[in-house]
């Protein structure tokens, strides 16, 4: 597997959230990003901080992942996006 | 009543429908694009609207600098034409270096993404000093040749990224981006020297639209496609 840009990683990460029907901890998705713990921290940071994904307590009281509406528009839209920025070559 | 003496000048209804077509379509491409910016916040995405957005104000800006040119504006008044026209020039000169500059960034987020400052304030100051030593040096002759070398460099992004893609593919992109900042320049410098391209000013004309059109239209190709696979 080739090395994955910032739009893919984000995706994956979004992905493996809806992947388990909306609502993850934080240290499952943390596995299943395939990435360090000091990347995924910097990615968790800025999808929050952009509001793709919301950190929700559920009934157990735990604290789990959800994907915002922004979220899923993202993964909706990705394959756009990333055909707009080759085909511009941004 | 006679209709005013500006209604009826040919040249100033060909300014008008072009500078109104290249701004509309420059302000449509910033525009859609703004929803895939705010989603993926791509560095080189935010460079390409902002390109776009300086692209439509320096046509504008050209726009005035024209009227002022053709006498058309403020003409048998006691405003004084030259002031505003000297003020429409400098501005115009500086919003032309930040589309190149904004196009440039752009193309070069592909290959140095990390190494590119996020301020872009040293690109705005040397966007004024450029503008202010061209229109107050008196330098408009050497506008060309100031221009040179980032077409050259567009044109080595297009090799770099040409060389960096797996697929060996070579983007048409840059040749239009070529293209696009060759007629850019041609209209300014249409400004700095007055009825420089006396004859070929149409063809001017019809080759910047055709471009700003073709980028429009490849815009809206992409972005009216449905993610289920249908056309919106």
């Amino acid at each position: 597997m080739g090395k994955r840009n910032r739009l893919k990683i984000i995706y994956d990460i979004l992905n493996e959230i809806r992947r388990h029907k909306n609502s993850i901890k934080p240290t499952p998705l943390l596995r299943y990003s395939n990435l360090s713990f000091q990347s995924f921290s910097k990615y968790f940071d800025e999808l929050i901080e952009k509001e793709l994904i919301e950190e929700v307590v559920d009934k157990k009281d735990k604290t789990v992942i959800k994907l915002t509406n922004k979220g899923h528009e993202y993964l909706k839209k990705y394959k756009m996006i990333t055909s707009f920025i080759d085909e511009f070559d941004l | 009543m006679p209709p005013p003496r500006i209604f009826l000048n040919t040249n100033f209804w060909i300014e008008l429908v072009y500078s109104f077509v290249t701004l509309i379509s420059c302000l449509v491409i910033y525009f859609k694009t703004n929803e895939i910016y705010k989603l993926s916040s791509h560095k080189g995405l935010k460079y390409f609207r902002l390109t776009f957005l300086f692209l439509g104000i320096t046509y504008s800006l050209r726009f005035f600098a024209r009227m002022f040119l053709l006498n058309l504006i403020f003409s048998g008044t006691m405003i004084p034409v030259r002031n505003f026209s000297g003020l429409t020039s400098f501005l115009l000169l500086y919003t032309n270096f930040m589309t190149l500059f904004y196009l440039l960034y752009g193309l070069s987020n592909k290959i140095v993404s990390k190494s590119l400052p996020e301020s872009t304030d040293v690109l705005h100051m040397v966007a004024i000093l450029l503008s202010s030593a061209i229109w107050f040096l008196n330098l408009r002759r050497i506008f060309i040749l100031l221009n040179l070398p980032l077409m050259i460099y567009i044109l080595y992004l297009g090799y770099l990224n040409y060389k960096k893609s797996k697929k060996k593919k070579a983007s048409k992109f840059h040749i239009i981006y070529f293209l696009l900042v060759v007629f850019l320049m041609l209209n300014v410098f249409d400004i700095l020297i007055p009825d420089f391209f006396r004859n070929l000013q149409n063809l001017i004309y019809l080759s910047s639209i055709s471009i700003i059109l073709i980028i429009l239209y490849k815009v809206f190709k992409i972005l009216s496609v449905d993610p289920n696979g249908k056309k919106e």
